[in-house]
């Protein structure tokens, strides 16, 4: 943990700071520089920093964000597109919303180096439509930086032209997904598509598109200023970099934290999160947002905060969101919680999830209402069986991982909810 | 007397469909002009939208029916959207609930008040959890909320809509909106627009 008692937050760093909002301010205090020296390079060397910089993609799926966007065509005659997914709706996720009412000139930095890389000439932000605040700030945000040469026919004085539209979602977590967003974006329910082909060679309108979080962009500036190695030599090997966590639940101290990947799960809990709040006994964490498998108090003692080791534990770093819960929490009624989620989220599009959802979320109901039969267990494991890998998107996976942990850990609640005919915890 | 786009929601649109890809991307956006004028998205507003666009009204209707948060003619004047989802459940979302209903004599994703300000509905997820429990009041977030300080957002809630502020009022539930869907296109005089393909 040497690391992290010198680590300085940059992400974050401008948290506290209203000024943060003033172009002017941004300019005066470096926030471009990075756009600057990626505009000075050629796209393919940017590309290459951004590689060797080893940054992973922090919507969830942690994809090497140079990789991305090295499938990028540039010989098809048609435009390239970037598209910022600000449409953070993985329940205990609350970073990209901060990291756009905080500090939305760090974000056009990086869509302007995502945008010079990939030689696209207009970004899109897809931000939800629940969050009109950032969508007020965003847009104050691209005006300001068109009035200052930042964006428009010129981009911080180099002959490359750039504008930045946004897009307001309606409340669909699905347009999270990338092809869904695609498809709301063009002015369609956000319905998935098939991949292949993938979004970066038929993305937008039929055109080449890379598809990038808030937080992955709003890391670029500070890669080109510092330099990829910087970048690498926080972290671990596989994970590098430092993370934002949305830390929630029974915690004494929920909240944003910024903290290098690699860090030990307790640290983030016990350190700024001040222990864990409630009955100040740990059950059990969420680690990376609802759709990840759940980890016991016993996991969380050896888990890190990095990619490789949260996989090792069965689960995934995901969104970072981590959600704590304390010895009070009835794991069959959590879990009732999140499959009525899925099942409210679920596109429609596809039979296995429209209809899985529905069922593991009425059969869970019963469990937890004290008339579940014992083979009810075995059912939504077979649930589970139908609904993964058998549709267009990752939904319903994203629905049948978590499920499948909580029975695996915790079956003997679900149980006692059928032995005892009622929820234990009342 | 039927709803009709004012200068500026026309102007606005068109400046959509100036600068976005494809006029059908301007759906989405569109509609929120018509929600800010209207103070909800209505049947009219839509098959407008749809003129302007060139869809079919149908088509946005599937849309509009798609994303649950445009505002509707069903909501209340106040659209009380309690989150639901886990974090916020864990610390309380429940008790803010009953609170609600008791306090307005209203159900939890049923009708809106009697007097039409309130309507109230559990939401998913609104990526608040840090400060849980949360609710969403029309466009304004309020976080860490107590039964206290939702009695204050009401009584202030009913202090603006007293001094004649606040958005409009939508006018209910629209008593025979299947048959209307079907229907409202030549109701409008706007029948001569395409089918749009696939």
């Amino acid at each position: 943990m040497a690391m992290a008692t010198t680590f300085q937050p940059f992400l974050t760093r401008n948290f506290g700071e209203p000024l943060a909002l003033d172009v002017r301010w941004c300019l005066e205090r470096g926030a471009y520089e990075g756009a600057r020296k990626a505009l000075a390079m050629p796209p393919k060397a940017v590309i290459e920093e951004v590689k060797l910089s080893g940054l992973r993609g922090r919507g969830g799926a942690g994809f090497p964000c140079g990789m991305k966007w090295s499938f990028v065509p540039q010989d098809t005659g048609k435009p390239v597109y970037v598209v910022c997914n600000a449409d953070e709706s993985e329940p205990g996720t609350f970073k990209d919303r901060a990291l756009i009412d905080r500090d939305p000139h760090q974000l056009l930095a990086g869509i302007i180096i995502a945008c010079w890389a990939v030689q696209a000439h207009t970004a899109f932000i897809y931000i939800r439509g629940e969050m009109v605040h950032g969508h007020a700030v965003l847009e104050k945000a691209v005006a300001d930086a068109e009035r200052a040469g930042v964006l428009g026919d010129t981009v911080l004085g180099a002959a490359f032209p750039l504008r930045v539209l946004l897009m307001r979602g309606a409340g669909a977590y699905i347009c999270g997904e990338e092809t869904g967003l695609l498809t709301s974006l063009e002015g369609n329910r956000g319905y998935p598509r098939l991949k292949p082909p993938f979004p970066a060679v038929v993305g937008a309108f039929g055109c080449p598109t890379v598809v990038n979080n808030v937080e992955t962009l709003g890391n670029l500036p500070h890669i080109m200023v510092n330099g990829a190695r910087w970048h690498a030599s926080m972290g671990t090997e596989k994970s590098p970099g430092a993370k934002v966590f949305s830390l929630s639940g029974h915690v004494k101290r929920p909240g944003n934290y910024e903290v290098p990947l690699g860090t030990p799960l307790m640290d983030l809990l016990d350190g700024p999160g001040g222990g864990v709040g409630g009955t100040g006994r740990l059950k059990a964490v969420i680690p990376g947002g609802s759709s990840a498998p759940i980890l016991t108090a016993e996991d969380c003692k050896t888990a890190k905060l990095d990619y490789e080791s949260i996989a090792q534990h069965g689960s995934m770093l995901g969104s970072g969101a981590v959600i704590v819960l304390d010895d009070s929490v009835c794991m069959v009624d959590a879990i009732w919680n999140l499959m009525r989620f899925y099942h409210h989220e679920s596109g429609g599009q596809c039979t296995p999830c429209r209809e899985g959802t529905g069922w593991v979320e009425k059969t869970v109901a019963r469990i937890e209402h004290g008339r579940g039969r014992m083979r009810d267990l075995d059912v939504l494991l077979e649930t589970c069986d139908n609904m993964q890998g058998k549709t267009i998107c990752v939904l319903a996976d994203a629905a049948a991982m978590p499920l499948r942990s909580y029975l695996k850990k915790f079956r003997a609640e679900f149980e006692a909810h059928i032995t005892q005919g009622k929820c234990p915890f009342g | 007397m039927p709803f009709e786009l004012s200068e500026r929601s026309r102007a606005e649109i068109e400046s959509l469909i100036a600068r976005y890809p494809t006029k059908k991307s301007c759906l989405l956006l569109a509609l929120r002009v018509v929600e800010r004028q209207q103070g909800w998205v209505s049947l009219d507003g839509m098959a407008l939208v749809a003129a302007m666009l060139g869809l079919s009204p149908a088509e946005v209707y599937g849309v509009v029916t798609f994303y649950p948060h445009y505002k509707r003619e069903v909501h209340g004047k106040y659209r009380l959207m309690v989150c639901g989802t886990l974090t916020c459940a864990l610390l309380g979302m429940k008790r803010l609930v009953r609170h609600i209903e008791e306090r307005l004599g209203v159900a939890c994703g049923g009708a809106r008040t009697a007097d039409g300000l309130f309507s109230l509905e559990k939401v998913e997820c609104i990526a608040a959890c840090g400060g849980a429990p949360a609710i969403q009041i029309n466009d304004q977030y309020h976080e860490n909320v107590t039964p206290q300080k939702l009695d204050d957002l009401i009584a202030a809630c009913r202090r603006e809509h007293a001094a004649g502020g606040g958005p409009p009022m939508p006018p209910g539930p629209v008593r025979d909106e299947p048959a209307r869907v079907a229907h409202f296109l030549p109701a409008l005089g706007l029948g001569r627009v395409a089918p749009v393909g696939v």
